[in-house]
Order: structure tokens, then sequence, then C-alpha cells
């Protein structure tokens, strides 16, 4: 069990009545690793995350966590996982403290260890200055971080979190963002979040659904390179401006070229390469055979939300009306 | 991949599940429902309260265990009536013990419905209530709660003057129901016998002073009631004749018919005698053989210049400390006599060697009077003998420990005397509070040896005293500051603790 | 255990710190409160035989105000649970259903008791003013006590099976009020319906409620009622364990 993956998805599906939520998904995150989980509004985040937590059955197919079943043994995985939900559920007549305090008796902790770890967790989620408060009297952000204490405190193998840092201010969103980096040295996390900077400086993994499917699961600049989104060149070039749309004709390693006028003499290229090769030094030769003036040579890089965008645009079209 | 391994969620499963669940729920309730009738039919019953309110008494228990038929008991009642409470109590332990019998409670206020069909079955009143009725096969037996209690009157209050106090200090239901169900269940009819030729109250009439209603009062205790004339032919009273009622006798009695009653009585009979203002002038000779038995009937009327309502009858409220009328006095009860003879205890002077028990039952108010002048048929009071200005004796009863070995099988003899015999007749034993009286004379002369082993169960009667002002502190605190209180700190803890 | 013990505290925090803990205590104290003025009065000077705790117990307001509060206590369960989210917290924490069964039982079984608690004062107040320290049977007290616990729990258990069901504290409250009701008008037709004239009727008068109460309130305590309560209350935990579970394979 221990080498198995921490989680192992195979052709899961969610049928709700008249809508397929997940649909047929296969994937596996292994242990240590951090994977964000994306996907447009009503992808279907949530149900598999729920379906992980043995909060809701799945229609078909196999879900596997730390190696149990999450039908047939959800105690075991249970047991093993820090789960957050979406809204953020909490005891709103609780005190802070108190409220994790229960949280870790109820996940099996001694009195001593809950203690010990509620200490913990209040530290690491900033919580130790209003842990006498109630949380109903709390700021979102700072439920939000309860919501995480709570998620943390039994120190589980894995955690997921469904949208944790909506809500919360730069400041906090940076602290949880070092949070979860700290955590992913030792745990395994799955974070679904809309907010994808994030996901590029945390995660090692993006798992990229959409309606219910698949679109991608990969590292990011593995992402990007496959959907050769990246390496795009514009180069500012002061040329004829003939020669200027003649010269790239021939060239195979380039797929498209565009070329609109600029300042003065001065014309804007962007190149797109055919598979993924740097086109600078190639811009820089021809324009130097040519004899021409280079003033500005850049190669732009995608971000995850071009990426995402990208992928999810084509199935999106009918997002809205979901 | 091959060896992937089995689907978490594999097709088919929730049908599977679903049947399983149902399957497994009924199975459930199978097994409780079993339980349930495994605990029906083996009750256990424990009483928690310190008296053995709920322990019967080993005859009670043999008389339950061999029970060969159904009896049917039916409790009309009103459950807020005092006693109802044991009265129930006492019979679910009797229906718990034989599955013989069936109890049925009917609270006549709840289903009043219920209640007539009850009334129809049995042939009773309209407005009959608060009874026992104890069926099995044809014969039936009533028990009416004025029968049940036993009370304790507070003689010391009595002699100083004071009103009385009776306290209801024991039930006897378990005597009672279980002698009820003994006579239906074997259909033992203690005999009784009527007398007649002496001017006696016809027992069939249904005329106002017939005896006809006395009679069905008779048959509700389950007894067979036979006229019976003690001519020369007979030589003594029926050997099963438990009861000897002489009412209204106007003519004189034989004295061989009194030697018969005579010995009847000494061998354990139970004698009621009802006189009355006609054999005023003669004498029955029933006096002269009363005086054996401490009592004295007196040639005079007694009149009661306050408690009256017509000059000529007495509505008595006063009574003697007697099992007969504690109940009466305890429910401040009147029983009402037509120009009733004094009846009263012979001076202990006068008293036989190896005296009976006699005490005095019924009494006027302190505004008696005595007449006994009689002119044209009718008696005048005359200073010179009669006396006037205090409480007269009108009824009283005697009892005397049975004769070693001669009357073992009925025990004491016991004797009841009325000054009147009106009083039980048809029209006027629906009167006041005639019929309890009737039917507990009846029932004290009844009582049967073998039952006097069932103790009555004590009960603890408590009186709730509160003054106005008392009452209305407890309605504030229990309608306005505790209720208010509690809600205000809700209103704080709320207001303290609102998101 | 553990865990249920933090429950069942969790359950009665959340009655002490919302309204409604104190609005239900607030309740029964004024029904009972009146009931208890209305019965001295309409006793006062009259002298009784019947038990205390029968005639101040086993009355019509005790089921008025059993039928009205436990909706109101079970309401909130898991119908409470469900519309905040925080069931989904719950059960995504490593809690056995019957252990959160038994918490969410045990937590509205304890407030019932709690709430019934001072009006043992109510006792106390009758005994001082009848004079007779003999008014008062401890055993008897116990035994009513005890009776009320048992009905009790039937009561809690059916309002949690009714709870159980729907994410609505009304639709709970309306249903479990409906259970509770049906159970009781079930025992009123057993008095106006003879035990002896079907198998019907037998049936009836042993899931008589009402003649339950007031054996207890007489101190008696019958197998045949306890084991009654305490299958009513099994079976309606048993469906209300599968109420929860069907959640992991509807
Ligand atoms: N209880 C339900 N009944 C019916 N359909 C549901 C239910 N819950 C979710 N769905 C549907 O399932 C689909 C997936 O929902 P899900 O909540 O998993 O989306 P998500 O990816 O988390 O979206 P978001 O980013 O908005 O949180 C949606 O189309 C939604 O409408
Ligand atoms: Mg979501």
């Amino acid at each position: 069990m221990i080498d198995s993956p921490m989680i192992e998805v195979h052709d899961l599906t969610k049928r709700y009545p008249g809508r397929t939520a997940v649909d047929g998904i296969t994937f596996t995150v292994g242990r240590g690793e951090v994977v964000g989980f994306l996907g447009p509004n009503g992808a279907g985040k949530s149900t598999t995350m729920r379906i992980l937590a043995c909060f809701l059955p799945a229609t078909g197919g196999t879900a596997r966590v730390a190696g149990f079943d999450v039908y047939r043994e959800p105690d075991e995985v249970r047991r093993r996982i820090g789960y957050m939900p979406e809204s953020n559920p909490l005891h709103l007549d609780m005190r802070v403290r108190e409220y994790l305090k229960f949280r870790a008796r109820l996940k099996g902790l001694g009195w001593q260890r809950s203690r010990d770890r509620v200490d913990i967790v209040l530290q690491q989620c900033g919580l130790t200055e209003v842990h006498r408060r109630i949380t109903g009297q709390l700021s979102k952000g700072y439920r939000q971080r309860v919501g995480l204490a709570d998620a943390l405190v039994h120190e589980p193998d894995l955690i997921m979190l469904d949208e944790p840092t909506i809500g919360l201010d730069p400041h906090q969103i940076r602290a949880v963002r070092a949070l979860i980096k700290e955590l992913g040295k030792t745990t395994t996390i799955l974070i679904s979040t809309h907010i994808l900077p994030e996901v590029e400086m945390t995660c090692s993994r993006v798992l990229i659904l959409n309606q219910g499917r698949i679109l991608a699961a990969d590292t990011t600049e593995n992402l990007k390179r496959k959907l050769s989104l990246d390496g795009q060149v514009i180069a500012e070039i002061a040329a004829p401006h003939e020669a200027l749309r003649e010269c790239w004709r021939d060239l195979p390693e380039i797929e498209r070229w565009d070329v609109a006028p600029a300042d003065g003499e001065w014309f804007r290229v962007a190149l797109t390469p055919r598979n993924g090769a740097d086109l600078r030094p190639l811009v820089f030769a021809i324009v130097r055979d040519n004899e021409w003036s280079l003033r500005e040579l850049t190669r732009s890089r995608h971000s995850l939300e071009d990426i995402f965008i990208h992928l999810t645009r084509q199935q999106g079209k009918d997002l809205p009306g979901q | 991949m091959d060896d992937l391994p089995p689907p978490s969620f594999p097709s088919g499963r929730r049908l599977g599940i679903a049947v399983h669940v149902l399957v497994a729920a009924s199975l459930f309730l199978a097994i409780l429902v079993m339980l349930n009738y495994l605990a029906a039919r083996h009750p256990l019953r424990k009483d928690l309260t310190s008296g053995d309110r709920f322990v019967l008494s080993p005859l009670t228990l043999q008389v339950l265990q061999n029970l060969t038929n159904q009896v049917r008991i039916t409790v009309l009642y009103d459950s807020e009536i005092g006693l109802f409470s044991h009265v129930d109590a006492m019979l679910r332990i009797y229906r718990s013990l034989s599955s013989k019998i069936t109890l049925d409670v009917v609270d006549y206020s709840l289903a009043p419905g219920r209640a007539i069909q009850i009334r129809d079955r049995y042939n009773l009143g309209r407005d009959d209530k608060d009874l026992v009725i104890f069926e099995a096969g044809k014969e039936t037996r009533f028990v009416r709660s004025s029968e049940l209690s036993v009370y304790d009157a507070d003689v010391n209050r009595m002699l100083q003057g004071g009103s009385r106090e009776v306290r209801r200090s024991a039930f006897k239901g378990e005597a009672l129901f279980t002698a009820a169900i003994l006579t239906v269940s074997e259909a033992i009819r203690p005999r009784v016998c009527y007398l007649q030729g002496h001017g006696e109250h016809d027992p069939q009439s249904s005329d106002q002073n017939g005896y006809r209603k006395f009679i069905e009062l008779l048959a509700e205790r389950n007894v067979s009631v036979d006229p019976l004339t003690l001519g020369a032919t007979r030589e003594s009273l029926p050997p099963d004749c438990e009861l000897l009622v002489i009412a209204g006798a106007n003519s004189p009695l034989e004295a061989n018919t009194l030697r018969k009653i005579g010995s009847f009585l000494d061998q354990g009979g139970r004698l009621l005698v009802l006189m009355n203002v006609e054999s005023l002038a003669i004498a029955t000779g029933l006096e002269e053989f009363l005086i054996r038995w401490g009592i004295a009937v007196r040639p005079s009327v007694v009149a009661d210049g306050q408690q009256t309502t017509g000059g000529s009858d007495v509505l008595v409220g006063e009574f003697g400390a007697h099992p007969v009328v504690n109940s009466l006095a305890h429910g401040h009860h009147k029983v009402q006599l037509l120009l009733p003879r004094t009846v009263g205890k012979i001076p202990e002077k006068f008293m036989p060697a190896d005296p009976p028990k006699v005490e005095q039952l019924l009494f006027t108010s302190n505004a008696g009077q005595t007449k006994s002048r009689i002119r044209d048929g009718t008696a005048y009071y005359d200073s010179r003998i009669d006396i006037q200005g205090q409480m007269i004796p009108i009824a009283a009863a005697a009892e005397k420990g049975g004769l070693a070995g001669v009357t073992a099988n009925r025990g004491a003899s016991r004797i009841v005397v009325v000054g009147d015999s009106f009083c039980f007749g048809n029209q006027l034993i629906e009167s006041a509070s005639n019929r309890d009286f009737a039917g507990l004379a009846v029932n004290w002369l009844l009582d049967r040896q073998q039952f006097l082993a069932i103790g009555p169960k004590p009960i603890h009667e408590y009186t709730l005293r509160l003054t106005p002002t008392q009452l209305t502190i407890l309605r504030w605190l229990f309608l306005m500051v505790l209720p208010g209180s509690v809600l205000l700190l809700g209103i704080i803890v709320w207001l303290r603790r609102r998101a | 255990m553990n865990v249920i013990l933090a429950l069942i505290r969790r359950e009665l925090g959340g009655y002490f710190k919302s309204l409604i803990g104190y609005v239900v205590i607030a309740a029964v104290l004024f029904l009972f409160g009146f009931s208890f003025v209305d019965m001295l009065g309409k006793l006062n000077g009259i002298p009784q035989d019947a038990p205390v705790t029968e005639q101040f117990y086993a009355t019509v307001y005790f089921w008025v105000i059993l039928l009205i509060t436990a909706p109101m206590i079970t309401m909130r369960a898991f119908a409470l649970e469900k519309s905040t989210g925080t069931y989904e917290s719950l059960m995504t924490a490593p809690v056995g259903d019957w252990q959160v069964v038994l918490a969410k039982f045990g937590g509205t079984l304890a407030f019932f008791a709690l709430v019934w608690l001072p009006l043992l004062g109510c006792l106390f107040i009758i005994r001082h003013f009848t004079g007779d320290p003999a008014t008062l049977d401890p055993r008897v007290t116990a035994g009513t006590f005890f009776g009320i616990l048992l009905i009790g729990s039937l009561y809690m258990a059916m309002g949690c099976f009714a709870s159980s069901l729907t994410r609505s504290q009304i639709i709970a409250a309306i249903f479990s009020f409906l259970l509770g009701v049906g159970l009781f008008v079930l025992s009123l037709r057993s008095a106006a319906l003879s035990p002896s004239e079907s198998g019907w009727g037998a049936v009836l008068d042993y899931t008589s409620v009402m003649r339950h109460l007031f054996d207890f309130s007489r101190g008696i305590i019958d197998t045949r009622q306890v084991v009654f309560y305490l299958t009513g209350t099994a079976f309606f935990l048993y469906l209300t364990q599968r109420v929860v579970e069907s959640r992991r394979w509807k």
C-alpha cells in the first residue's frame, strides 16, 4: 500500500438526473505531489473531490486513496485525508479554538495531542490572535483560515482543498501559498482553484477538467510545450515591407507569421514556431544577413491562464447556459 | 491494464443495495416485533412504591390461577375520579396474571359512545357510572365505587363535637374484585332470603313502596334472592342462606319464626332488619329479639328540625364510625329516611353477657327530636318521655364473633337494623345516597369469611392547602418569572453571539 | 466513544449557544407551569389519593408539551447540519454512521432530560403545601422520570429519523410532529376501543403511550413497556442509520 499512488481514479463517472457531472475521468496523483485541479465553473471539480472524500458515491468507475477504495473502505480513506469543502462550512456558534479542538477529537486525536496540534495549526494559519473569537463573527478570510486549519489538524496524508483561497487578501494568499509549499514537501495536496498564478507557483502538476472530462494532466511546462503555445517571437524590424513578408515563407521552422506596421519604417513581426523551437537566433541571423535593423526581439511566455482559456474555449461555447 | 482493481462503483449496485437494505430493515423490524411479542407473553411488573400496593394476596393468585372460564371485566369510569388510578392499576395486574381475563377500561367522558353500549349491554341506567362489571357466562357482578374504600374516621374530633373528618385510608378493591371473579366464574350465588307473611314490602312490586329495585340491587351482587315464609312446616332457614332480609314487617312474628331466625344468627347468619313507622304501635317481636343483640328499637318516631325536606323525612348527614357508613361520611353524602324510628344501642348495663359489638350508624342533626305519643295514628312529642335538641340514632349494626366450631363456615354473625323501610322502596331508594347506603349495608352483611383474609391496601391521602395569595404567587412564578428569565437569558446569549 | 462524547458535547452546546434551546426550555416551563398551576387550583383543598406524579404528569398537558417540544428539539439534529453544509465536513471526518446517529440521539435525549429536570422542583412545592412528607414517594418519582425518559427516547429517535430525511428544519419538525401525534392518537383510539373485541384492540392497548405514562407515574415498571420503548427507539435509530448510510450508495 505504501508504494501505491495517493490517488488513483479510473473511469470515474458521476451522473445526476439529467446531467453528467463527471464523465469517465482517469488520473493518478503520486505521493508528495502538489496538484492543481482546474476547470471552469461546473466542470466537476467539487464533485470529484466529494467522491474522493467519500461524501458522495459515484455512478461508476474506481477511486482509490492511498490504496484504499473510497467505497469499500471509507473509514481508512477518511482517516487519511484532510478535506476542506467548497463552501467552507463551520459551526458558526463555536469559538475558533473550541471548533478546532472538536474537529481534532472527531478525527480521533487524543486529548493532549489534539491540544498540541490545535496550537500548531492556529500558528500555521495565523489564527493565534483570534482563537477566542466566535467563528460566526470572523471575517470571511479568517473563516477560510479556520477551514484550512481544520483540514490540517490531524496531519493527513492527503490534503484536498476546494477553492481555499477565495476571500483571502493578497498577504494571506501569499501566506497560504507558502504554507502549501511547505506542506507540499511532506504531504500530497490536491487544490482546486480559479486563481491560476497560484497554481503556477505552487503546483508541480495540473489537471484541467471541463464538462466532466480531463482535458490535460501534466506539468505546466510540458503542457505549454505540448500545446505549442510557447515560443512566439515578436521582433520589431526596420525593413522593406515586401521583403519582410516574403522572407519567412520558405522557412520550415515557422508555422505562422504576421507583419504589422509599427511607427515609421518599423514593422512588428509575430512568428510562431512549428514545434516549440526557439526562433530568436534565426530571426537575428536573417536581420544580420539582410542588413536590416532590429530594435526588439522577445520570446513571449504564455501563462497558464492562456492555456486554460485555450483549452477550455472550444468546448466552452455553451458554458454560460449550463 | 488487466490487474485493475474491481470497480468501486459497479453498475447495478444501487438496486442490489436498496433490496439488501429493505430486506435487512424488515428483518430487523421482525426481530423487534418478536421481542415485543415475547415481552407481552412474559410480562413482569415491578412496583416501586413502598406500600406493597400492587402485591396481590395468595388467595387472589390462587383464584386467578385456577380460572377456567373467560371473565370479562369492564371498568366504566372517569379517569379523573378518585380511586380510578387504584382500580385501573389493580385490575391490570389481574389481567397480567391470567390469560382468561379480558379487561376493558372505558372512560365515559372520553368515549361516551362506548359507555352507552356498555350501559345497554348490562341494562344500566343512563347515568350509571363509576363501577366495575365482572361477567362470565351469564353471571354478572357489579362493584360500585362507593364500595371500594376503607375510611378512617377521626373519632376524637367527632366526640369533641366537631364535624367529622373522614380520611380515605385504604382500598379494598382486591377483596371485592376477587370475590366478584370467583362468584361469576364459578357461578356461586350466595342465597338471600326475603322474609314474607308479616306485611313486608312486596319484592316484585314496582310501586313506590315496592322492593323491586332493592332486589335488583341484591342481584347486582350476583346473589339469588328467594322469598321465604317460615311457617310451621319449615324446620329452619335453608342451610345455604347467607342473609335474611326483613323489610317492614308490621304484624307480629311468630315465636317459632323468631326462634329459627335466632338459631340462624347463632350459626353466623346475617340479618337486615328494616323497621318502620307502621309497626310503631304493635310489638312485632323483633324489638325484643334485637335486645339480645344489643340493639334497641324504640316505639318512637324521629324528626329533625333542620335536616328535612318536608317535615316527615329526615336527611341524615351524621354518621357513626362504621364500614357501612364511612364512605358516606367521607363524601358528605346524605341518606333520606321517612318517619324513622329510634334505633340505637342499648345502654352498657343492660347488655347481655358475651355482648356483641354494636355501632350506631345514622344520626339526626343536633336538632333531633323523638315523638312517642301516638294519637290517631300520628306521633306527637311528649315532653315527659321524649327528648329533643340532640343527635338521635336511627340505625345500628351489631356483630358478634362466631362461636368456636359452630360458625366456622360463616364467620361472625352480623345484623344491621334501620329505623325505616320506605327508604329502600322503589321511590326513595333513588333519592339522596340511599342506594349507596343499601349497597354498603348489604355488602357488609354479605362479606364472606374467606375474603376477609384479603386485606385492604393502604392509600395515602393528602390535601393541598394553598391560600389564594400563595396560588397567585405560584402563578406568577410559573407563568411569568421562570419562563421569562430563561427567555431573557436566551436573548442575551443570542445577542452576544449572533453572527 | 470519545468521538461520540465529543459530538454529544457539541450537540448540547448547540442548544445553549442558540436561541432555540432557551425557547424550548421556556416553552416547557411555561406550559408545564400552566398545567401545574391549573392542577393546583383544581385540587386545592380536595383530598387526593392518586400519586402526585400521576396527578401532575400523566395529564393531557404532558402530551401537549411532549408533542410540541420533541420536534423543536430534534428538528435541528441532521437538517440544520445539512442546510449549513457542516454535514459535509462531519461526514468526511473519520466517524462511523452509527457514531453520528447515536451522538445525535444522545444529544437530543440529554437535552430532553435537562428540560424536564427543573420540574422536579414542582413536586417539592406540592410536598410543601400538603405539609406531609409522605406525599412524595421518591421511588414513584424515580419511576415517573424513568418513564418520561423512555417515552422521550422514543420521541427523540422519531425526531432524529425525521430530521435525517430532509435538509429543511421545518419539514423535519412537521414530519416528526406527525409521527408523534400519530402514536398519541393511536393511544387515544385505544381508549375508545375494547381490547377484547379484536386483535387490533390488544395491539393498540399494548402501544398506548398514555397508558404507559399512567403506569410509570404510579411507580410501576412493566417489562413490556420498557421493551416497547427500547425496541421502538432502536427501530427508529436503525432507520436513521440506514438513511445516513444511504448517502454513500444512493
Ligand atoms: N446535487 C446536484 N444535483 C444535480 N446536479 C448537480 C449537483 N451537484 C452538482 N451538480 C452539477 O454537476 C456539475 C459539476 O458541479 P461541480 O460542483 O463539481 O462543479 P465545479 O467544478 O466545482 O464548479 P465550480 O468551479 O463552480 O465550483 C455541475 O453542472 C452541477 O450543475
Ligand atoms: Mg466547485
